[in-house]
């Protein structure tokens, strides 16, 4: 075999062996790829289900702070401010805030969009400044995690009403407190 | 002075390592005078219950742990099909083929990969990779356990990527360089160098550090306990709920636990197997590695 023979030879296997070279360069991107995909998807995922976990859903209530309720005998007492029925309050606010709901089983939906946390809020601002007592708050107070669910979209609203949590009357009431 | 504290922290370390290996020895002891230790090693039933009454239904609870260590090697041949070709090629692409800077941007972004809590796997694996096979899996007509096997392997691949590729690397990177050059100038292709010098000149490297890596994923416990299934199921096929030895060992042991009773002590036979095996996997890596290790030099 001389020079020129073994020339042709190798030129002939040539370009078969640079694509062999090109396709085992392109699986290791392939791979670098898949596992970059991998670690993406799982930060995206991540990140995707658990930012609305930051966000609260928040619900305006205009608190008036009944002495007869939080205080009858008027101390002032930090032991009976600490343990008066703040919840009353909210839930003559939000009958007074919805007064076409009359039943007692209307009533009690009604109560269920406000996060039984409310009341501590109210309670906290109240400690804070027991002066405030007698007057009336512009209070931003949790929502109840079913209506949390609802507004962020995590339950989505057209779920049949026998497997819902909340009833048809509930969300009519998010709507008017969302406007 | 400082040779003191030397032996001191060697003997600690040394001290504990027996003292773990004596304590599974013994609570096994026990377990074995309850259990044959023949049940134990070859019974194809697990259900570990023991009774509470003399005459309650299901008193007699059955040890067999083949269901189990099925189980486990399906979970980690999934999670090593994933990992092992995956982890090679990048890490022969990044070696061989990545610019410096391409290659100083992949490899520790790749590396976050092992510094993500198993726990974080382990909800992963639940909320994203179980429910999308599911989904698949009922498209085009397959029935896929919401804890499959696949899903559990699958997520346990992706952890063991940077370790199989960082082993992969020190390998390669073991090749004397003359091996790679010689190839380079008798006209081979960069694949054909890679193929048929590197990788064979790597190649006790590589098998010691897929062992280790296996012996990592069998003994993994916290995507397992999320993402696979409790009880015990002996199959091979993938989409189906499988248990695992490590958790069997995680339910034995939660909560309060009366120490003369079969059902706690297998958990202790139970983790004298799963150290056998590791240890047994460890031992052949380092055997491999040393025996073929200076073969070129």
């Amino acid at each position: 075999m001389n020079n020129g023979e073994r020339n042709t030879l190798i030129r002939a296997g040539l370009s078969r062996r640079h694509r062999g070279d090109r396709v085992f360069r392109l699986a290791g991107l392939a791979d670098i790829c898949v596992a970059l995909a991998f670690l993406a998807l799982l930060f995206g995922s991540i990140f995707t289900k658990g930012y609305t976990a930051f966000r609260q859903t928040v619900v305006l209530l205009e608190v008036h702070l009944d002495p007869g309720i939080i205080d009858p005998l008027g101390s002032r007492d930090v032991r009976a401010l600490s343990r008066a029925d703040y919840g009353v309050l909210i839930k003559t606010t939000l009958r007074d805030a919805f007064p076409q709901v009359t039943t007692r089983r209307h009533k009690r939906e009604l109560y269920a969009l406000v996060s039984s946390g409310a009341a501590f809020e109210v309670r906290h601002r109240v400690l804070e400044d027991p002066g405030i007592v007698g007057r009336t708050l512009a209070l931003w107070v949790p929502a109840s995690d079913d209506v949390d669910m609802i507004v962020k979209d995590v339950i989505p609203r057209a779920v049949a009403p026998a497997v819902r949590r909340l009833s048809d009357r509930q969300l009519a009431w998010i709507d008017t407190l969302a406007d | 002075m400082v040779i003191g504290f030397l032996i001191v922290g060697s003997l600690v370390a040394v001290l504990t390592t027996i003292g773990i290996v004596f304590s599974l020895l013994f609570e096994s002891f026990r377990f074995f005078q309850l259990v044959p230790i023949t049940d134990f090693l070859f019974g194809m039933q697990w259900s570990p219950q023991t009774a509470i009454r003399v005459d309650q239904v299901g008193a007699s609870g059955s040890f067999g742990a083949v269901p189990l260590l099925v189980g486990t090697l399906l979970i980690s041949a999934v999670a090593l099909s994933v990992a092992g070709p995956v982890g090679l090629f990048a890490a022969i692409y990044i070696g061989e083929y990545a610019a410096p800077s391409a290659r100083s941007a992949i490899k520790p972004t790749l590396e976050v990969l092992a510094g993500i809590p198993t726990v974080v796997y382990g909800l992963f694996a639940v909320l994203v990779v179980a429910p999308f096979l599911r989904q698949t899996g009922e498209s085009v007509g397959f029935t896929v356990s919401s804890e499959s096997a696949l899903a559990a392997g699958i997520v346990m691949g992706i952890m063991t990527i940077p370790l199989i590729s960082s082993i992969t690397d020190d390998a390669i990177a073991a090749v004397p360089n003359a091996l790679k050059d010689g190839a380079l100038a008798l006209g081979a292709t960069r694949a054909e160098a890679i193929r048929q010098v590197i990788l064979p000149a790597a190649l006790p490297g590589l098998v010691g550090g897929l062992l280790l890596a296996a012996s990592r994923v069998i003994g993994e416990t916290m995507i397992v306990v999320m993402a696979a299934g409790l009880s015990a199921n002996l199959t091979l096929n993938p989409l189906e709920a499988v248990t695992t030895v490590t958790v069997q060992i995680v339910t034995l042991l939660t909560g309060d636990q009366e120490f003369d009773s079969a059902k706690t002590l297998a958990a202790f036979a139970l983790g004298l197997l799963l150290f056998v095996i590791t240890f047994a996997l460890n031992v052949l890596a380092l055997h491999i590695v040393k025996t073929y290790r200076e073969q070129y030099e």
